[in-house]
């Protein structure tokens, strides 16, 4: 199976691109059709939810921290339900795989190349996220180190730049409906930050798994606070009714950038911060995935399924939906709660069956 | 349309069934075929526009509920 080692600071930068990915393109959209102009104040209730946890996952993943999820999940509950509860945390991230691929598809024909048909893309991608995975856990790590900074330092680059198109008023009324809208929009950025979850694969490929606790935190407050940061300035920049009807506000925020009338059409940079956060969001998921998928069958290694896979998850992705419309009602609504059930529901679970049953492989 | 697809497929075949084969990994073997067809079965009727059944659809009727229920409670 798997014989290489990554450190936690890998595992950090894997985990933040894994959740800002799509996040921080498609959720403002999700959250400012829910929260208007308080969807920051979702974002941070999300965040913190994803810090809590964060605190739950690394509890339940360092109590087996030389085995994964799938491993310990029938040790602790049983072969019937831990296989059951294996299969749903594996399905998961397969499923999101396939629809990562139709999303990296659909941006592209949306805001730059409409004419070039969608499936090119697709497969453009399945085959960069397939040969990661074959070369394995320690190549994904040292993609992420390469690739995470120059994303982070992009990121802000574009931030820092609409700083003076910033509109304050637009941000108030501060919670003018109560605060039912705002936990009703901090559901996706939840369900985002709790793929945090994919820890309970990565931990026994961490070379000191200790370290895996300060790394989740730093990861989902990383996260958290680019999620409040862009949410408030795509508001304040766009207004709270643009970025519900945009769908990808990000992108936008970014092409409305003009300093002194040399500093223009910045958007080409988002093509970069776009293209590098779904590959690594794909790779980590695909990776997780695919490794939960071959422990479960106790296949001897994962490799061999990588190709014939990502063809299933290329032709699932343009089954699944029939328009970007559809990606959005799902994404916005039913499809955080399937996540949470997964992210969230799991590790719950698990642990606290552990904690009855008293079990660890710590000695 | 379909030769472009057969040859992709053939290509992925060509390229693991050996390592496969002379490893003796029969199990593995096994599930790679399953994996493989599937993924056949759902291009192929993709390309004649048969009707297939859609994971989406499922989940959405497990999760639409519980999101409509959340709405209520929290309006």
């Amino acid at each position: 199976m798997e014989k290489g080692k990554i450190t936690a600071r890998q595992a950090m930068l894997l985990i933040i691109v894994a959740i800002l990915g799509d996040g921080i393109f498609f959720l403002p959209t999700f959250v400012a059709a829910q929260a208007k102009t308080d969807a920051w104040l979702s974002f941070l209730l999300g965040s913190i939810l994803g810090l809590l946890l964060t605190g739950i996952i690394i509890k339940l993943g360092l109590r087996f921290p030389d085995k994964t999820v799938i491993q310990y999940s029938e040790e602790l509950a049983g072969t019937v339900v831990g296989k059951l509860l294996g299969i749903w945390y594996i399905a998961f991230f397969l499923v999101t795989t396939s629809y990562l691929t139709r999303e990296f598809g659909e941006f592209l024909t949306t805001v730059v190349m409409p004419e070039t048909p969608i499936l090119i893309f697709m497969i453009f991608l399945s085959i960069a996220y397939s040969y990661a995975v074959y070369g394995g856990i320690e190549v994904m790590g040292r993609v992420a180190e390469f690739l995470t900074p120059i994303y982070i330092f992009l990121l802000i680059v574009m931030m820092g730049l609409s700083v003076k198109d910033m509109n304050l008023q637009e941000l108030t009324p501060v919670m003018g409906n109560g605060i039912g809208p705002v936990i009703k929009g901090s559901i996706p950025p939840f369900a985002w930050t709790a793929n945090v979850s994919a820890m309970l694969m990565l931990i026994p490929f961490i070379n000191q798994p200790e370290q895996s606790k300060k790394a989740s935190y730093m990861a989902v407050g990383v996260v958290g606070l680019l999620f409040v940061v862009n949410t408030m300035q795509a508001i304040a920049v766009l207004g709270a009714q643009e970025v519900a009807r945009l769908e990808f506000p990000f992108f936008h925020l970014a092409a409305t950038v003009r300093v002194a009338n040399f500093l223009e059409r910045i958007d080409a940079l988002i093509m970069i911060v776009w293209v590098t956060g779904d590959f690594i969001r794909a790779c980590v998921f695909y990776y997780v995935g695919l490794l939960g998928l071959s422990q479960w069958l106790k296949l001897k290694d994962y490799k061999p399924l990588v190709l014939p896979m990502s063809l299933l998850l290329v032709s699932l992705g343009i089954v699944q939906f029939d328009s970007i419309m559809e990606i959005h009602t799902w994404g916005g609504q039913g499809y955080p709660f399937y996540a949470l059930s997964v992210e969230a529901g799991i590790p719950i679970l698990l642990l606290i069956i552990a904690w009855v049953r008293g079990k660890s492989s710590r000695v | 349309m379909i030769l472009l697809v057969l040859v992709v497929f053939f290509l992925v075949l060509w390229l693991e069934l050996p390592k496969l084969i002379r490893q003796r990994w029969w199990w593995e073997l096994a599930v790679f075929a399953v994996i493989w067809a599937l993924a056949l079965v759902v291009s192929v009727a993709q390309i004649y526009d048969l009707p297939l059944p859609n994971p989406t659809h499922g989940l959405e009727y497990i999760f639409k509920p519980v999101s409509h229920w959340f709405e209520e409670v929290l309006s």
